[in-house]
């Protein structure tokens, strides 16, 4: 594992990233809070790909289920940047510091403000504005979304936006699927061996 | 009884350390594992701006709790076996930095390292290596935090129509 692990460590890349993080604690929360807006972009999609694919989820519900995920996706990614973002900046970071520890002893101040820097990046970025912001305007943006991009086909079937591009395969993996393509694969073997087997006749 | 601010101040450092100590990847899971399960349901139940109906909400709602509970066991187990590997690693000197190494040669530590061990040298090497490993920990957990999504997802896709479907009786759900 550390054969893979040391072109990372021996980096400059990696060494320079590690050298702005530890001298600036605006700059650590930021990186905490993009990191945490790359994960939430990520699940969105898979959790939007998931949505739609969920026989379980009834036909009514999922496509206000499947555009609720996407609606917050997109919403997640921006206000998490701008909330954090302003959040992380060393003048509210220092008044806030100020009113909640004043006069405390710490072992290890440097490490405790940069903490602190990252857990109010975190709470403003992930908690405030992904819990409370997020679903106030991502719900009625799915209601919208669901009504605009969400329709239905002549036999009542949603079609889900970017459903073809999140669908890389045509054959879901299903245990039918999974059947009919070995069956369709037997089938083509045999028809080639009774071609060989004409062929050396 | 009443809590001096001093007190309350004292009160809310020794939270703060022992928060730090985790490291800022499980810092990040806890607080968002933390708002889905408690916050996010109740914003969508109780929107005023929405219009949708009860129902659609309902269901809506119970995937933030069932998902909060299956991402954070996944991601406490997962990222408890990554960074203990990490650091046995680390202990048999397998991990080492390019920076650490190259401040070993210079001397010049970074102020805030060098502030918080009261300008020991030998002490700001030890925790100049102890950050860099930390930060290592954390953007390596990103990473695995992020692949962890689909089967964390495809798991939890399976646990919460049948808890939605067990709460919210409205004989519609077809």
């Amino acid at each position: 594992m550390s054969n893979i692990l040391t072109p990372i460590t021996q980096s400059k890349l990696f060494n320079n990233h590690l050298k702005r993080v530890i001298n600036d604690d605006a700059f650590a929360a930021k990186t905490i809070v993009v990191c945490s807006v790359m994960k939430d972009v990520f699940a969105y999609s898979v959790r939007y790909k998931t949505t739609m694919d969920n026989e379980k989820i009834p036909e009514k519900r999922r496509p206000f289920v499947a555009a609720m995920d996407m609606a917050s996706g997109i919403v997640t990614a921006i206000a998490q940047i701008v909330v954090g973002f302003a959040i992380a900046s060393p003048k509210i970071q220092n008044r806030l510091w100020n009113a909640l520890f004043k006069g405390a002893e710490f072992k290890n101040i440097g490490i405790a403000k940069k903490s602190f820097a990252t857990i109010l990046a975190l709470v403003g970025s992930g908690v405030i504005t992904e819990r409370i912001l997020v679903p106030l305007i991502a719900t009625p943006l799915a209601e919208k979304m669901e009504k605009k991009f969400f329709k239905k086909t002549p036999d009542e079937q949603t079609q889900y936006p970017l459903s073809n591009y999140l669908h890389l395969s045509k054959n879901r993996p299903t245990l039918k699927s999974f059947i009919n393509k070995t069956s369709a694969n037997e089938k083509q073997s045999k028809k080639q061996d009774k071609k060989a087997l004409q062929k050396t006749i | 009884m009443k809590v001096s601010p001093i007190k309350f101040n004292q009160r809310m450092a020794n939270s703060l350390e022992r928060f730090s100590s985790q490291g800022g990847e499980k810092i990040a899971n806890y607080i968002n594992a933390g708002g889905k399960f408690a916050i996010a349901p109740l914003v969508i139940l109780y929107n005023p701006f929405s219009k949708e109906s009860k129902e659609n909400k309902k269901w809506a709602a119970i995937k933030q709790p069932v998902e909060a509970i299956v991402t954070i066991a996944a991601q406490i187990a997962a990222l408890g076996l990554l960074f203990k590997g990490i650091d046995k690693l680390a202990a048999k000197g397998k991990i080492k930095f390019k920076l650490v190494e190259d401040i070993k040669k210079s001397g010049e530590f970074p102020k805030q390292i060098l502030e918080s061990v009261n300008n020991d040298k030998t002490k700001a090497l030890e925790e100049l290596n102890k950050n860099c490993l930390d930060i290592f920990k954390d953007r390596i957990g990103t990473v695995l935090t992020i692949a962890l999504y689909v089967p964390i997802l495809a798991l939890s896709n399976r646990i919460f129509p049948k808890v939605a479907d067990m709460l919210v009786k409205d004989n519609d759900n077809e």
